[in-house]
């Protein structure tokens, strides 16, 4: 480590750490959005989220034992000494805070005292929590890593070990990074077209993980019993629920199919709600919409009569669903509607 | 040992903040979720803070009663139903210009609930019970009235009735105005759970939590716990369920909390406020229909409960545009209950909806 850090200035060293974290986050990004199917997804995220984990400690290592400039040196031994006050003047400081406010709120004349005591007073516990972390989790690091200089000191047995962790953690990244790769490019080049599967939602997983990014997967049940396990990705499957959804999968560039998104199946949702609620206009509305979209006009007209049956005075909707037929030149559907529409207006 | 530390490089500094941090971050985290009610700037209020910490809710709930002492700085004018007087714990003139009021103003509400106040500090459960079922003959949904109500109940050891005074304040969202309305609940939650354990109210001490919850986010793992516990008794395990159902979704956990709705449902096919829950948990997902198929039974649940109205309303005629099933449930309800002023507003809703010149509702 010390031969290795003669060889190459500190700022390098944490540079490169922080670009092997940086790839290895973004390599995850790839691998977690072009979802392949089957458990393969799941493992590429596991394996995604173990390497940035690894190369944010090489990074943490890095910065804990590089060499500062001499005049930072300096500051930190100085630092050392008083870190303990300094901590506990923070935690007085945020104790007394509501005071603080009061008392820069209260004080008479300008001058920068106020200011001061404004900015202490500012200091929230949440602020001082972080920051507590922070500093925890950075001087912990360091007296192990003298503790364990102490205990193990550098010899060439250690040196290689180390060597070989690097060359390890660069390959894997390495590795990761062909296979997050060629999934980008299987999906990006892929044609437009994908299969619709229809499935029912048998349950809904979600983990909370510590960095309040919650990690979910629904268990799905196709039409002949047979079960899926799909990891859901935040933000592109969309609000889902319910018990009906629509998985699309692409056949992938590659030939390696994707799983482009989960989403609650809107027809049937429409279909169903129109079955729970038959006067409901909004609903039989949206089931208009969509057979028309479909190009199912005699659904389309026979929906729209039973709206009307419903709501009589609303001819406007008929002759606008009227008007889209005759766009899409079904003259006969939208004549049957004109006619619907005079006789609601007669009555 | 400082020396030994040196040569190593740990300097005793670093060890100082280092301990300093972590015990502060415990602290933290202990005291992040405590609002700001339990926080006494008094040597008393220390006090109470310090037993509360310490797990001891009854004699906390008493010591903060007691930092709350002090003078009435409110005139007759400026506290006329004397609930300030009450809140600081003095009796005698909370009484005086409750009954002031009440020979002023006979039906008013606020002072027979400061009379109930007194008559609680006083022992008297049983003149407190008469106030306070004067209030709610008249007010079925008053708050304050209601959390009062669950303290005289659970004193009385009428737990079943407690748990429904609970449920029925707490579905409306506020935890209640009055200044000592959480300490009396902190201190029946405490005397019950000081108790022997096999004479534990456990149905009730969940609900108790439950609503001390609002205050103390550590209390959700108790009423959790004596929900679960209330539920393995067979203590009202409609309630118990859906107690935990409320502090599931409370904690973000909406897939448990809808096992739970759906536990307090099978266990109480008519629970209105469990269907509401389900209703609340199916707007979470943004299932529609779901959410319609359980306000509705909510409201089915409790015909002559005006409370279900306002929701179903905003289901089934905001969100479904369903003037004529809006228009059937408002009269199916005014049947039940002629009385029924919200069912009436809504009726005439739906009606204006239906009669007006472009008959459906607006497009969204």
């Amino acid at each position: 480590m010390i031969e290795a850090a003669r060889r190459r200035p500190a700022g390098a060293r944490i540079l490169g750490a922080l670009a092997g974290f940086a790839l290895a986050g973004w390599f995850g990004t790839m691998v977690y959005n072009f979802r392949v199917v089957g458990s393969a997804h799941a493992i590429g995220v596991v394996v995604g989220t173990v390497l940035m984990a690894l190369w944010a400690v090489i990074c943490v290592q890095r910065v804990m034992t590089a060499t500062p400039p001499a005049w930072m040196r300096r500051l930190l031994e100085d630092g050392e000494l008083v870190v303990g006050f300094v901590v506990l003047n923070l935690i007085l400081m945020n104790v007394f805070s509501p005071f603080l406010m009061l008392l820069s709120q209260i004080w008479l004349g300008a001058s920068l005292f106020p200011l001061v005591l404004g900015m202490a007073a500012r200091l929230s516990g949440r602020v001082l929590f972080v920051t507590f972390v922070v500093a925890t989790i950075a001087l912990l690091w360091l007296s192990l890593t003298r503790l364990a200089r102490h205990v193990a000191p550098a010899s060439a047995a250690l040196r290689r070990v180390q060597r070989a962790f690097r060359v390890v953690a660069t390959s894997a990244v390495a590795l990761y990074g062909i296979y997050a790769t060629a999934l980008s490019f299987n999906g990006s080049l892929d044609g437009p077209l994908a299969v619709e599967h229809r499935r029912e939602l048998v349950a809904v997983t979600t983990v909370n993980t510590p960095l309040d990014f919650p990690v979910s997967w629904i268990d799905l049940r196709a039409a002949d019993g047979t079960l899926e396990r799909i990891t859901l990705i935040a933000g592109k499957d969309g609000v889902w629920a319910g018990q009906a959804v629509v998985v699309r999968v692409r056949a992938g560039f590659f030939g390696i199919p994707w799983i482009e998104s989960v989403a609650l199946d809107e027809e049937r949702r429409t279909e169903l709600l129109v079955e729970a609620a038959p006067s409901a206009a909004e609903p039989r509305r949206a089931l208009v919409a969509l057979r028309l979209r479909q190009g199912r006009a005699a659904d389309a007209v026979t929906h729209t009569r039973v709206y009307l049956g419903y709501y009589p005075r609303d001819i406007a909707f008929a002759r606008t669903v009227a008007e889209t037929l005759r766009g899409a030149g079904d003259a006969q559907s939208a004549l049957e509607l004109d006619r619907l529409a005079l006789a609601a207006a007669a009555r | 040992m400082i020396d030994r530390l040196r040569r190593v490089g740990l300097h005793p500094s670093v060890i100082l903040a280092l301990v300093l941090m972590s015990l502060w971050m415990v602290a933290y985290r202990r005291l992040d979720g405590v609002a700001i009610e339990l926080y006494q700037p008094s040597v008393a209020g220390v006090r109470a803070f310090a037993l509360y910490l310490n797990g001891r809710y009854g004699d906390a709930a008493r010591a903060y009663r007691e930092a709350h002492r002090g003078p009435v700085w409110a005139s007759d004018t400026g506290d006329p139903t004397g609930a300030w007087a009450a809140a600081v714990g003095d009796t005698a003139l909370a009484e005086r210009r409750a009954r002031t009021a009440l020979e002023a103003f006979p039906t008013a509400l606020e002072p027979r609930v400061t009379l109930a106040e007194v008559a609680l500090d006083r022992g008297g459960l049983a003149e407190a019970s008469r106030e306070l079922s004067a209030v709610l003959a008249s007010h079925s949904d008053h708050i304050e009235a209601l959390y009062l109500s669950a303290v005289v109940h659970g004193r009385a050891g009428r737990a079943g009735q407690a748990i429904d005074a609970l449920n029925r304040a707490l579905r409306s969202g506020y935890a209640g105005a009055r200044r000592a309305t959480p300490f009396r609940l902190l201190e029946l939650a405490g005397d019950l759970h000081a108790r022997p354990a096999a004479e534990r109210p456990l149905c009730l001490l969940a609900h108790l939590f439950r609503y001390l919850r609002i205050f103390d986010g550590a209390h959700a793992a108790r009423a959790l716990a004596y929900a679960e516990l209330a539920v393995a008794a067979n203590d009202r395990p409609a309630d118990a369920w859906l107690t935990i159902a409320v502090v599931q979704d409370k904690l973000g956990r909406h897939e448990a909390a809808m096992q739970a709705v759906r536990h307090a449902l099978a266990a109480d096919p008519r629970h209105a406020e469990a269907y509401r829950w389900a209703a609340v948990e199916a707007r979470q997902r943004g299932d529609l229909l779901l959410q319609y198929r359980m306000i509705r039974k909510a409201f089915e649940s409790a015909l002559t409960d005006p409370y279900y109205v306002e929701d179903l309303s905003r289901v089934v005629l905001g969100r479904l545009g369903d003037a004529h099933t809006m228009t059937a449930l408002m009269e199916q309800a005014l049947a039940a209950d002629l009385n029924n002023a919200m069912a009436r507003k809504h009726l005439a809703a739906a009606r204006l909806v239906l009669g007006a010149p472009r008959s459906g509702p607006p497009a969204r």
